[in-house]
């Protein structure tokens, strides 16, 4: 079954034991069975996102089966627009990404608000870290606001999984991302049943956490096959609009044969 | 190789909508192939340890070898903590878990400090939370004060940092593998300190199995290393005792 890693991060944190350069997310979600993926800067998420974009885009372009997430500051709306222009008008980027460490105390923020309207223009989904039950509240709110735009939750809340299932049942323009340390039996197959298969995706969160602890949770919920393959692969074509070969991914798009 | 897990637990879970009946847990094990877990009923977490000591013993000796007790009393009672504590390790119970972190208990408290002690004299394997920022440190100093054998659960690869400053010098303490989520974390860590120092456990059937086993069965381990970690040190720690 293909899979399709919607949330990595190029650049690893400090506390890891990982690079998180290309060539080791190339050989670690290879491994891992995983065939394509989208990448935000480590660095954006915590430091100078402006710097982190232009390393995602240095290290992506020219590369098949793997796309950039645009990182953004509502600390800094109008640099952020800035950004969203400069890498959203192109092919590469995919998503706009809102880290939760550099957006300050509330998601729901002024800040925040003016990059979205900037958003609104392009179309790409939003993926929003959400640790908490006030996260997933707040981005449930931007996204009743924003509804031409479809907000991912990125770690479905974290612990507060269930707050984010309920909360996101009646949003339609709201995806749930599986991806976090919190393994709770069995969130997948709650959140399946709550806003459907086509409302679900997974995402490694590689090198914070490892592809495998993410799979695993796909691999023991008690969902059909079928749906399985929405989360893992076919959600996630669908929502980034990607062109995938069949090339490993990052491979050089000049190293691919035929015409 | 011998699979044990040593964190699961069975009865009714108040914190959110969970089946972690026995039948459920017995199920689990056996779909995973589980050879053996360390189990205790939730019962003794939440409202009363001796009764919820008495489950774990009865669907331990009814399940034969795929379940082991563990044992857990609660300070906040502290009548019968001791009493209890001398009971069960009659009865042959080595491991022993203590729930601060749920019963809003301090483990600096003098209460804690009649019952650390009573583990010990009871030679004692104990396993502790340790999921929060400076948890292994706190709970390496307090079980060392009484040479307690502790297993830090729920320790994440992002305190990677405080295990590598913690573990050279608290010999006493190993590591649950479960939250590490990294196989390149758990090699880091058994390079470092021996692979004697982590051991398999899933917290399930609250948790998907899957996502802590894979971490160790991915792992580039030696056949010898692997077996350490996924059942061999636990194995032997409830031998020795602490």
């Amino acid at each position: 079954m293909p899979v399709i890693d919607i949330h990595a991060y190029l650049g690893a944190p400090p506390e890891s034991v990982r690079q998180g350069n290309l060539q080791e997310i190339q050989r670690v979600l290879t491994a891992s069975k995983i065939n394509a993926a989208l990448l935000a800067s480590g660095r954006a998420a915590t430091g100078d996102f402006r710097r982190g974009n232009e390393q995602v885009q240095q290290a992506l372009e020219g590369r098949v089966n793997v796309f950039g997430l645009a990182t953004v500051n509502p600390s800094y709306p109008n640099e952020s627009a800035e950004e969203l222009r400069r890498r959203l008008s192109g092919t590469l980027f995919r998503g706009v990404k809102v880290a939760r460490a550099s957006a300050g105390p509330r998601l729901f923020s002024e800040g925040l608000r003016a990059i979205l309207n900037a958003a609104r223009r392009y179309g790409r989904p939003v993926l929003v870290e959400t640790q908490s039950e006030a996260d997933v509240r707040d981005t449930v709110l931007l996204a009743k606001e924003f509804h031409a735009l479809k907000f991912v939750l990125l770690g479905m809340g974290g612990e507060h999984w269930e707050s984010a299932i309920g909360a996101c049942e009646q949003q339609l323009n709201t995806i749930l991302e599986i991806g976090s340390l919190d393994a709770d039996c069995d969130k997948v197959a709650d959140a399946v049943a709550a806003v459907g298969p086509r409302r679900v995706m997974f995402g490694s969160h590689f090198p914070t956490l490892h592809p495998m602890y993410v799979l695993g949770m796909m691999r023991d919920a008690a969902i059909e096959d079928r749906d399985r393959e929405r989360i893992l692969f076919r959600n996630a074509v669908e929502t980034f609009e990607l062109d995938l070969t069949n090339a490993p991914l990052g491979t050089p798009r000049s190293e691919l044969g035929g015409a | 190789m011998s699979i044990v897990d040593a964190h699961t637990l069975f009865g009714f879970w108040p914190l959110r909508r969970a089946d972690i009946s026995p039948e459920t847990l017995v199920r689990t094990l056996r779909t995973h192939g589980i050879d053996r877990a360390l189990t205790l009923s939730t019962h003794g977490i939440f409202a009363d340890f001796a009764a919820g000591n008495d489950e774990t013993m009865d669907i331990c000796s009814r399940a034969g070898d795929l379940l082991a007790p563990v044992g857990t009393v609660d300070p906040r009672r502290f009548m019968g903590t001791l009493d209890e504590i001398k009971k069960r390790r009659d009865q042959g119970v080595k491991a022993w878990r203590l729930f601060p972190e749920l019963q809003d208990w301090s483990l600096d408290s003098a209460h804690a400090d009649a019952v650390l002690r009573g583990l010990k004299e009871a030679g004692a394997v104990l396993m502790l939370d340790a999921s929060a920022p400076g948890a292994p440190t706190r709970v390496a100093k307090r079980t060392a004060e009484f040479g307690l054998t502790t297993i830090l659960l729920g320790v994440s690869g992002a305190l990677m940092g405080e295990l590598l400053a913690l573990l050279d010098e608290a010999k006493h303490v190993l590591v649950e593998t479960r939250r590490l989520a990294d196989p390149e974390v758990l090699v880091a860590l058994g390079r470092r300190f021996g692979f004697e120092r982590l051991v398999f456990g899933t917290a399930s059937p609250l948790q998907y199995v899957s996502s802590s086993r894979l971490a160790v069965e991915t792992a580039p381990l030696a056949d010898d290393q692997r077996a350490l970690v996924m059942g061999a040190n636990i194995e032997r720690l409830l031998a020795e005792g602490s």
